[in-house]
């Protein structure tokens, strides 16, 4: 069962090394899925970089990936400030272009991206787990 | 992330490619609204080589959206990759720029 682990800077110049390495788990995936989890990643570790952190201050994100017979697993930690980024309601993306909110768009893309989020707080750490039920090319019924 | 221009008549098009994401999408931001800062109210964005596109890029082309519904022009967008086109799906961009499949078609529907 691959599994790999990245501790990543908080700094978004870190997310390419990351879609790297979901893009070398996920090697015989299919490519649309694995583009999706690579989207995914990159909101959930922008988000922490722009709100689990002071803006600045040195921080932490750990992600750690699996990749099994229920499908693609990843889980995104840090030590920030709480934050339970699925708390807010999504915005309302059918409103005219004035009213909309410019926010809000990178966890909705999670959320309809991947086919489970959730978020604890354990301890002094934010823990996002997300799971795309994806199988090598070739498996699906 | 890179930026072709071209200029027919009143109608600038603005061909974005590679990824917009947390390290481009300023840049690209920034010349959308020089864009319409400088008098473009015809725009059209060809995403034909927009192989990625994050929130932060999403955000980018909205601002750009509603700076150009306060002055009444008008952006459409054009070759949308299917990957882009599902994220524009579940953003609601579909509703806030009218796409076409192929650049000539948008520039057709700017000089009407």
């Amino acid at each position: 069962m691959p599994e790999r682990s990245l501790t990543l800077r908080n700094d978004v110049a870190e997310i390419e090394r990351l879609s790297q390495a979901i893009g070398e788990m996920g090697a015989a995936l299919p490519k649309d899925a694995v583009g999706e989890i690579q989207l995914a990643a990159e909101e959930l570790v922008t988000n922490v970089i722009r709100h689990g952190y002071e803006t600045g201050q040195p921080g932490t994100v750990d992600v750690l990936l699996r990749l099994d017979a229920g499908g693609f697993w990843m889980q995104v930690r840090d030590r920030g400030r709480p934050f339970d980024p699925l708390s807010k309601p999504d915005p309302d993306v059918t409103a005219p272009v004035e009213e909309r909110k410019v926010g809000g768009l990178g966890i909705l893309l999670v959320k309809r991206l991947m086919d489970e989020v959730h978020y604890r707080r354990v301890g002094d750490e934010n823990v996002i787990e997300t799971l795309k039920r994806v199988g090598p090319l070739g498996s699906e019924e | 992330m890179e930026i072709k221009e071209e200029k027919a008549g009143n109608i600038l098009t603005l061909a974005i490619g590679g990824r917009l994401d947390a390290a481009s999408a300023r840049p690209a931001e920034e010349r959308l609204l020089q864009a319409i800062e400088s008098g473009e109210r015809r725009l059209v964005l060809d995403l034909q080589a927009l192989e990625y596109v994050a929130s932060v890029g999403l955000r980018s082309l909205m601002t750009a959206a509603k700076r150009m519904k306060g002055v009444e022009g008008r952006i459409v967008v054009c070759g949308l990759r299917p990957a882009i086109r599902q994220v524009f799906e579940i953003a609601g961009f579909d509703r806030l720029f009218e796409s076409f499949p192929t650049r000539e078609e948008a520039i057709r529907a700017q000089a009407s």
